[in-house]
C-alpha cells in the first residue's frame, strides 16, 4: 500500500490520485528531489473559505517576490495563476517562477512545488504536493488546501524562503 | 448486407500466416487464460467457447480457407480501439496495485459511409411546473428541431403528466406548418409520471424501428417520477435490447438526477443537466445535430479479466462524460460519431502472476453500425503489460492524468454526497472544501464558490441545496471531457 503524504488515506500502488483528498501520488517514487529532514506535521488549524470578500488584496500587477539572500525583487504581473518550482527538462510545464538558479534543488525546492493564485478577493497559495512542503510565516500548509497570503508574508518552499509584497516596483 | 465475423486469429491472437503448430500452441495459451475453471470472470466462458470455436475452424485447412475469403469480404474494420495504459510496466509486488487503460474508440477511414436517418422521439414533460419559460423554450427547441429535419427521418413528439399523448404521431413531418402548430397547442397541467411519458414514447419509436436508423428518445422533464422507477428502468432495457437510446434531460433542481442517470446510461443515453430554460434550446438542437453524424449506436465493451485482474471502475470520459453502470455487462459505452472518439477510462486492480508479461484483460469492443444496418461489428484485442523488478520512473501520459485529475475531483463530489445521506456532516464539509481548493488550483474558481458556499450552508444549517448539488455534480462532471478541438 502507499500512504497519501496529505490525508494518509492508503491506496493501491500504481493509484494516481488519493480517492480522498485528490492530491496526485505518482510522484511518492519518482520525485528525486532531496529529501530535508524537517519532520511534517500534520497541521491542525482549520482553513477553508479564505478566498472570500473581506481580505485585503493587491493592486492588478502589483505583486512583487524577493528572494531572501539575493538581491533580486521579481515583478508578477498578467496572470491569475503562478506555477512556483524549479525548471526540469523533465518538466511538462515549465514554472512561471523559476527556482533553480536560486540553488532550488539543494534547498529543497520540487518541480512543481506551489500555485500562487490571484484574483479580484486577494492572493493565495495552495502547495501542489511538494516533497518538502510549503510554510507561510512558519505554518506548514496542507497540500491542495488554499491559504491566503499578505502583504509581507514570509513563505518557504522546502528551505528556500522568500517574501511576498503588494505593491509598485520602486517601493 | 454484409455480416460482421469475430476474427479468429486475434481471438488466438496469432497472425494470419500462423502455421497449423503456432494455432495449436497459441489456442493451448489461450485457453489457459479463460477456462472457467481457473478464470471466475462471469464472461469468461463466453471467451472460452469462442477460443474453441477459433481453434476448430483455424486447425481444418478446409474450414480455414472459407473462413479467410468470408472474412475478406467483410471488409476492413469501421471502428477500432486505441489504448494508453498508465504505465509501460508493472512492477512484480506481492500486493495488488493499480494501472489504468483510457480505451479510445475511433471511427477508420473505412467508416466513411452516409448519415444515418433519425427516428427520434421528443418526450416532453408538460406538468404544472413547466408552466411559463420552462414549456415555452422546449416548444421553441422542438420547432427549431422540426425545422432542422430531413426528408428520410421520422419525428415524433409525446407530451406527458399524469397520463401521457401523442401529440405527433411517428412520421415523416412532410407538413411542418401543421406540426409546428400541434407543438404551440402544448399546455402545461397536472403531475409528473415519467413511465407514461417513457412508455408511450417508446411505442411511437418502435413503430419505425430499423436498424440503419438512430433510434433515440429524448425525455426532457424537470420534475421527480414517484413509485415508478423500477418499472421505468425495466423498459430502459427493453429499449436497449431494440437499439433505442434514450437521452434525459433535467431542467431545473427538482429532477431525481441519479435516476436520470441510470436510465440514460443502461441505454448507452446521455444524461444532463440543464440549469436555466434559457439554454434548453441550444442544448436541445445541438443534442439532436450531433446524432446525425452517428457510425454506431449501442457500442458496447466486454472486458474479460484474466486470473487475478479485477476491473474496479470504468468511466466514461469523452465525448460527454459519464458514468458507466459496473452491473451490465458488456458495458454500455454509447454511440460513436464518425468524427469524435469515444474514450473510457478502465481502472483494474492487479495481482502480478510470474513471467515476463502480465495478461489483463481481453477487450471486445461490439457496436451496431447504422448505414449498413450491421449489428453486432466487433473488434477484439488483449490489454498486457511487461513485469519487472524495477520501478518506473516516467511520469503517466498527460491524457489519463488529465482524465483522473478531473474525474477523482468528481468522486470527491459524489463521496460528499454520500457524507451528507450518512449524516456526517463534519466529513461531507470537508470534503466539499477539499474539493473547493482543488478546483481553485485548477482555475475552476466559480464551481469553487459553490462548493464553499454549499460547505458553509452546510456547517450552519445541516443542509444542502438541491440546486448546488446539482450544479457541483454535473459541473465537476464537465470538466472530464477533454476541451473539444475545433476541426
Amino acid at each position: 500500500m502507499i500512504i497519501c503524504p496529505n490525508c494518509r488515506h492508503t491506496e493501491y500502488p500504481g493509484t494516481l490520485f488519493c480517492s480522498e483528498c485528490g492530491a496526485r501520488l505518482w510522484e511518492l517514487s519518482a520525485e528525486e528531489t532531496a529529501h530535508l529532514t524537517d519532520s511534517f506535521k500534520q497541521p491542525t488549524q482549520k482553513l477553508g473559505s479564505e478566498l472570500l470578500p473581506g481580505h485585503t488584496a493587491p493592486m492588478a500587477g502589483s505583486i512583487a517576490i524577493r528572494i531572501q539572500g539575493s538581491p533580486d525583487r521579481l515583478q508578477l504581473t498578467g496572470k491569475a495563476e503562478y506555477l512556483l518550482g524549479r525548471g526540469d527538462p523533465k518538466n511538462e510545464v515549465p514554472p512561471d517562477l523559476d527556482l533553480g538558479p536560486y540553488n532550488g534543488q539543494q534547498m529543497g525546492v520540487s518541480r512543481r512545488h506551489a500555485t500562487l493564485l490571484y484574483n479580484e478577493f486577494g492572493l493565495g497559495i495552495v502547495d501542489l504536493g511538494s516533497t518538502n512542503g510549503t510554510l507561510v510565516n512558519g505554518r506548514l500548509l496542507t497540500v491542495g488546501k488554499l491559504q491566503t497570503l499578505r502583504d509581507g508574508d514570509e513563505i518557504k518552499l522546502g528551505k528556500l524562503a522568500l517574501n511576498v509584497y503588494f505593491g509598485p516596483e520602486n517601493q | 448486407m454484409q455480416q460482421s465475423l469475430p476474427d479468429l486469429y486475434a481471438c488466438l491472437g496469432v497472425a494470419r500466416s500462423a502455421t497449423l503448430e503456432e494455432i495449436r500452441q497459441a489456442f493451448r495459451q489461450a485457453a489457459r487464460r479463460f477456462h472457467p475453471d481457473g478464470n471466475p470472470d462471469p464472461s469468461a466462458s463466453e471467451e472460452f467457447k469462442l477460443i474453441s470455436h477459433s481453434y476448430d475452424i483455424l486447425s481444418d485447412p478446409q474450414r480455414r480457407t472459407e473462413y479467410d475469403a468470408l472474412f475478406e469480404a467483410a471488409g476492413m474494420p469501421l471502428f477500432v480501439p486505441q489504448l494508453i495504459a498508465s504505465r509501460n510496466q508493472m512492477l512484480r509486488l506481492n500486493e495488488p496495485q493499480v494501472i489504468y487503460f483510457l480505451v479510445d474508440i475511433r471511427a477508420t477511414l473505412w467508416s466513411n459511409l452516409p448519415d444515418p436517418p433519425l427516428n427520434i422521439c421528443l418526450v416532453i414533460d408538460r406538468s404544472n411546473s413547466m408552466q411559463g419559460p420552462r414549456l415555452e423554450q422546449v416548444k421553441s427547441a422542438a420547432r427549431q428541431i422540426i425545422e432542422g429535419l430531413n426528408a428520410e427521418d421520422t419525428f415524433s413528439i409525446v407530451a406527458f403528466s399524469d397520463r401521457a399523448e401523442v401529440i405527433v404521431p411517428a412520421q415523416p413531418v412532410v407538413n411542418k406548418a401543421a406540426t409546428l402548430n400541434k407543438v404551440a397547442a402544448i399546455n402545461p397541467g397536472g403531475g409528473t409520471e415519467i413511465l407514461q411519458g417513457l412508455l408511450t414514447g417508446l411505442l411511437e419509436i418502435q413503430r419505425n424501428l430499423n436498424s440503419k436508423s438512430v433510434n433515440h428518445l429524448i425525455l426532457l422533464t424537470d420534475g421527480r417520477t414517484y413509485g415508478d422507477e423500477d418499472n421505468c428502468m425495466l423498459l430502459a432495457t427493453l429499449a436497449e435490447g431494440d437499439s433505442i437510446t434514450v437521452s434525459g434531460l433535467g431542467i431545473g433542481d427538482e429532477w431525481n438526477d441519479s435516476f436520470l442517470d441510470q436510465l440514460a446510461s443502461a441505454t448507452g443515453g446521455e444524461s444532463r443537466y440543464i440549469s436555466s430554460p434559457a439554454v434548453v434550446t441550444r442544448l436541445l438542437t445541438e443534442h439532436v445535430r450531433g446524432m446525425a453524424g452517428t457510425l454506431a449506436q449501442r457500442l458496447r465493451l466486454q472486458v474479460t479479466c484474466d486470473p487475478g485482474v479485477n476491473l474496479k471502475s470504468a468511466f466514461k470520459v469523452s465525448p460527454q462524460a459519464q458514468p458507466v453502470p459496473m452491473d451490465l455487462q458488456p458495458l454500455r459505452i454509447g454511440s460513436l460519431r464518425r468524427d469524435e472518439p469515444v474514450s473510457v477510462l478502465l481502472e483494474f486492480v492487479v495481482r502480478t502472476s510470474d513471467g515476463s508479461v502480465q495478461n489483463l484483460a481481453r477487450l471486445t469492443v461490439i457496436g451496431d453500425v447504422l448505414s449498413l444496418g450491421r449489428p453486432d461489428e466487433r473488434y477484439m484485442l488483449d490489454l498486457q503489460t511487461k513485469l519487472t523488478e524495477a520501478p518506473e520512473m516516467t511520469p503517466p501520459p498527460l491524457a489519463i492524468v488529465n482524465a483522473l485529475d478531473k474525474l477523482t475531483l468528481y468522486r470527491l463530489q459524489e463521496k460528499a454526497w454520500a457524507a451528507v445521506d450518512e449524516g456526517d456532516v463534519l466529513k461531507a464539509t470537508t470534503r466539499l472544501e477539499t474539493l473547493a481548493t482543488r478546483l481553485i488550483a485548477d482555475g475552476e474558481g466559480e464551481l469553487a464558490k459553490v462548493a464553499l458556499a454549499e460547505a458553509y450552508r452546510l456547517g450552519q444549517t445541516r443542509q444542502i441545496s438541491a440546486e448546488a448539488r446539482k450544479r457541483i455534480k454535473y459541473g465537476t462532471r464537465a470538466l472530464i471531457a477533454p476541451p473539444k478541438s475545433k476541426p
